[in-house]
């Protein structure tokens, strides 16, 4: 079971650091931050993987809800400044 | 009890990881904006969910996994509304959708 | 009470930054509760029929984006849905709009007031969503009675048109 755990950790990995490319050369500003929220996203079970790799599990389960609820208002916050400076007549 | 524990827990966490590696295929393929957020919202969050309830199931009933449960009721609202908020900032900032083979956008790099 | 410790010390700290945080809270405009909080309250029994079609839908949705991005040669016709659909008040428009985005092919674009701008990754999505099934879940969940729930429903192909 922990080689399993290792085995999906590292799959896990290389799965958060694909849309990478896309943050690196996405066409336009929103392509990035929509890969940079997705990786978060994905961030959050990586969280829990690490944790059950470690066996801390309880302190673990904890930094990923916040990380969660960092990741949500980030991207409300991003959002929300975008918004703010709208071209006219769109 | 055990073994049908942890098949049930490898199950889910590999589909789970599936899940979530179509949805970064799909940011990276897809054409324009607005199919990639498609791709990043629903995938994703499925793949999510997946992953934690096979943690959770690995886990057993313990005080951790009411929390993993807590994460991803959380995950389930909130991450569909972050892709919507960031949409339709890309809406208003002027971004329109790729129809018919040819992005609407002028190619402004 | 989430930490597993119960002794008065960590019970008392938490009950002070709950209220530290419901004072701030209510300081805010618009946060004051009016009559979505006893509607939300009333209708809550039937919200454990409204999570397994949810969780049917997502994985529908999962499998079609799957199917979309693994073909080698991706086919989709993305187009705009405009329609007004009828809640009864805030919380169901905010369900409605996450469910939109949860179900398959159809993301939530701008919600102002009962006006919905939704993106359909194909045509048939966009139809399938017109016929309004995903409003008439929402408003059985709210008490409603899933009657003409979706009016004016158009649908744009060519972006030019908005």
């Amino acid at each position: 079971m922990d080689t399993f755990f290792v085995a999906a950790t590292v799959a896990l990995v290389a799965i958060v650091l694909l849309p990478f490319y896309r943050v690196m050369r996405g066409p336009t500003v929103f392509d990035r931050l929509l890969a940079i929220g997705a990786m978060g996203a994905k961030t959050i079970g990586l969280v829990c993987m690490f944790g059950f790799l470690y066996g801390r599990f309880y302190m673990f389960a904890d930094i990923a809800l916040a990380y969660a609820v960092l990741n949500f208002i980030a991207g409300i916050a991003v959002a929300k400044y975008f918004t703010r400076e709208r071209s006219p007549e769109s | 009890m055990s073994l049908v524990q942890d098949v049930l827990a490898v199950f889910l966490i590999v589909s789970g990881l599936l899940i979530m590696l179509v949805g970064s295929l799909g940011i990276l393929r897809l054409p324009d904006f607005f199919t990639r957020s498609h791709a990043a919202s629903k995938v994703d969050t499925t793949g999510i969910i997946f992953l934690l309830a096979g943690l959770a199931v690995h886990e057993g009933l313990t005080q951790a996994m009411g929390k993993l449960l807590i994460a991803i009721a959380f995950i389930m609202v909130a991450n569909p509304v972050a892709i919507h908020a960031l949409a339709r900032a890309a809406w208003n900032h002027g971004e329109r959708p790729w129809a018919n083979g040819k992005s609407q956008r002028k190619e402004t790099r | 009470m989430m930490s597993g410790k119960f002794d008065p010390v960590h019970i008392g700290f938490g009950l002070i930054s709950v209220g530290i945080v419901m004072g701030l809270q209510l300081r805010l405009p618009g946060s004051r509760r009016d009559k979505a909080d006893k509607a939300l309250l009333a209708h809550f029994h039937r919200f454990p029929f409204y999570l397994p079609w949810l969780a049917v839908q997502m994985v529908q949705a999962t499998w079609q984006v799957a199917m979309i991005v693994l073909s080698p040669r991706i086919r989709i016709d993305p187009c705009l849905v405009e329609f007004t659909s009828d809640q009864p008040h805030s919380v169901a428009r905010v369900t409605l709009g996450n469910s939109i985005t949860l179900t398959p092919g159809t993301l939530t674009l701008e919600v102002d007031g009962d006006r919905y701008r939704v993106h359909a990754l194909t045509r048939r999505n966009a139809d399938e969503l017109l016929e309004g099934a995903i409003p008439r879940h929402v408003a059985r969940l709210f008490g409603g009675t899933g009657e003409r729930v979706v009016r004016d429903g158009r649908i744009v192909t060519k972006p030019g048109e908005l």
